[in-house]
């Protein structure tokens, strides 16, 4: 295992993980009150087609408007906007929102667009963006959760793969998040080996996650996953919209 | 924040990177007189070495202490931060973060109203010269705007400290820029993290809402963005000049553009 985590911090058994990687720092100049989508070089920012991108680091802002106020973060994908986040504060006095604390964005596509709602005007932002090609072994789930058993991912055929976790690079150590319109969502996620059945042994959390209203995530084990391995997650969703998401790697059996 | 061993990792997994042939070095003294400045480090020839933090123990029984960091150029040795109080029999520990090239020092000034009874460590990591982390910095302001880092053609510059060097803490602990003022009054300052073709003091770049405004010996710590591309800079808008004694840095890795 310690080989195989050092080739794989390494780089994938010495493929690089990130693919003709760029980095790019998204801006949010002069925000005002309402939606603000995150920008580079004056331009709403979304991947270009064939490439993935996703931020590695904390999201920074500076609120000159002279007062306190709040910002949640969004996340747009085709036809729909998704909130990802709960309000935070933005100190007027020179104090930075370390966003991100507890939460990694999801890796979006082309097409798919991060959105900060200011609850003030006059407020400027900035995120770290690596930005690669689909075919890097990092990629996202994102998934809008029914009532039940939602399946997020399934190892395809010829794969192996781990969950990731983006924020610090770390492989076999995963994240999971949503978030749900209502204030409290009963969630169970499950990792399940091929074939079994689900059940509390297989669920990565046997304790029931009560409120996932906030945008809410928690750690779950990541180990190596093979074909057929899926990972799901069981809500008693009745009248609430919720999603969730996660990051991870998948890889050519090796 | 992702470390920048790990980004060095996986955008060039076959590269030693960040720090090339990297080893700790001591930085040590012990019962260090007052009204002095007792040298830690000296970077050798062909290196580069990054203090990444200073630890302080005061033995006296009573007494708190107070010190200063110290940085030797290769002509002056400058104060870097607010004087570090030491209480009685209690340790204090600050996160420097700055690279040293050959010939410069890393000191402690003690301004203790006693001699002897405090020690320092600082926590050195010494690597090959040819490594792309530096520290950038100016000792002497001028009124208006200040550039301190402008990132070169060819490069892609994250800016980082020790922590993230290292994969360590956490996001609290993200790039930083510090700002020491030993002018002899209050200095005022604003920070902007520009793009390339911006005005240095682009108000949509602007860093804090409120002017900075750091007294008379003492220091302020502020939180950047991380990355910068080619033409992108950091610059300050400083309130009136300052010729002497101030000390503004802030420290860069600097990956190839080509593969990012």
């Amino acid at each position: 295992m310690t080989d195989a985590l050092n080739g794989l911090v390494k780089g994938l058994y010495g493929i690089p993980c990130f693919e003709a990687p760029k980095c790019l720092t998204g801006r949010i100049r002069n925000g005002t009150l309402g939606d603000n989508t995150i920008q580079v070089n004056g331009t709403n920012y979304t991947p270009p087609s064939g490439r993935r991108a996703m931020i590695f680091s904390d999201v920074l802002f500076a609120n000159l408007s002279g007062s306190a106020a709040t910002v949640f973060a969004k996340f747009t994908r085709g036809a729909n906007t998704y909130t990802i986040s709960d309000t935070q504060s933005v100190s007027s006095s020179n104090a930075m929102v370390s966003f991100s604390r507890q939460r990694v964005l999801p890796v979006m596509s082309n097409g798919d667009y991060l959105i900060f709602n200011y609850a003030t005007s006059s407020c400027n932002a900035w995120v770290s963006i690596i930005e690669f090609d689909d075919s890097c072994f990092i990629k996202g789930a994102f998934a809008e959760l029914s009532n039940g058993i939602n399946t997020l991912y399934t190892v395809p055929s010829g794969k192996q793969a781990s969950v990731f976790n983006n924020r610090d690079m770390t492989p076999f150590r995963g994240a999971m998040f949503g978030y749900n319109t209502e204030a409290a969502r009963q969630v169970i996620p499950y990792f399940q080996k091929n074939g079994s059945s689900i059940n509390c042994s297989t669920s990565i959390s046997n304790s029931v996650v009560g409120v996932w209203g906030s945008g809410a995530g928690f750690q779950m084990p990541a180990p190596l996953m093979n074909p057929g391995d899926t990972i799901k997650i069981s809500t008693n969703a009745t009248t609430a919209q919720a999603w969730a998401w996660f990051t991870y790697l998948e890889f050519p059996t090796q | 924040m992702i470390s920048t061993n790990a980004l060095g990792t996986l955008l060039f997994p076959n590269q030693p990177f960040p720090l090339s042939n990297n080893a700790p070095a001591a930085a040590t003294a012990y019962n260090i007189a007052n009204s002095t400045t007792t040298n830690l480090y000296t970077c050798p020839s062909g290196k580069k070495a990054m203090v990444c933090m200073l630890k302080l123990y005061n033995s006296h029984g009573s007494l708190t202490g107070s010190v200063y960091p110290v940085f030797y150029d290769g002509s002056t040795n400058r104060r870097m931060r607010t004087a570090i109080a030491v209480g009685a029999g209690a340790s204090a520990t600050i996160i420097v973060n700055f690279v040293l090239t050959a010939g410069q020092k890393f000191a402690v000034e003690n301004v203790s109203s006693f001699s002897g009874s405090i020690s320092a460590w600082a926590t050195i990591i010494e690597f090959d010269d040819g490594t792309p982390l530096s520290t950038t910095y100016l000792t002497s302001l001028s009124s208006g705007a200040n550039t301190i880092y402008t990132c070169p053609a060819g490069k892609v510059a994250f800016a980082t400290s020790m922590s993230a060097l290292l994969g360590q803490g956490s996001s609290t602990t993200p790039a930083s820029l510090s700002y020491y003022n030993g002018s002899g009054g209050t200095l005022s300052f604003s920070m902007y993290s520009n793009q390339a073709g911006d005005s240095a003091t682009e108000p949509t770049n602007r860093l804090n809402s409120t002017t900075l405004s750091p007294a008379n010996n003492s220091s302020v710590i502020g939180q950047i963005p991380s990355i910068r591309t080619p033409g992108d800079f950091f610059a300050i808008s400083n309130s009136i000049a300052a010729s002497n004694n101030v000390l503004v840095y802030i420290t860069n890795y600097e990956f190839p553009l080509g593969a990012v």
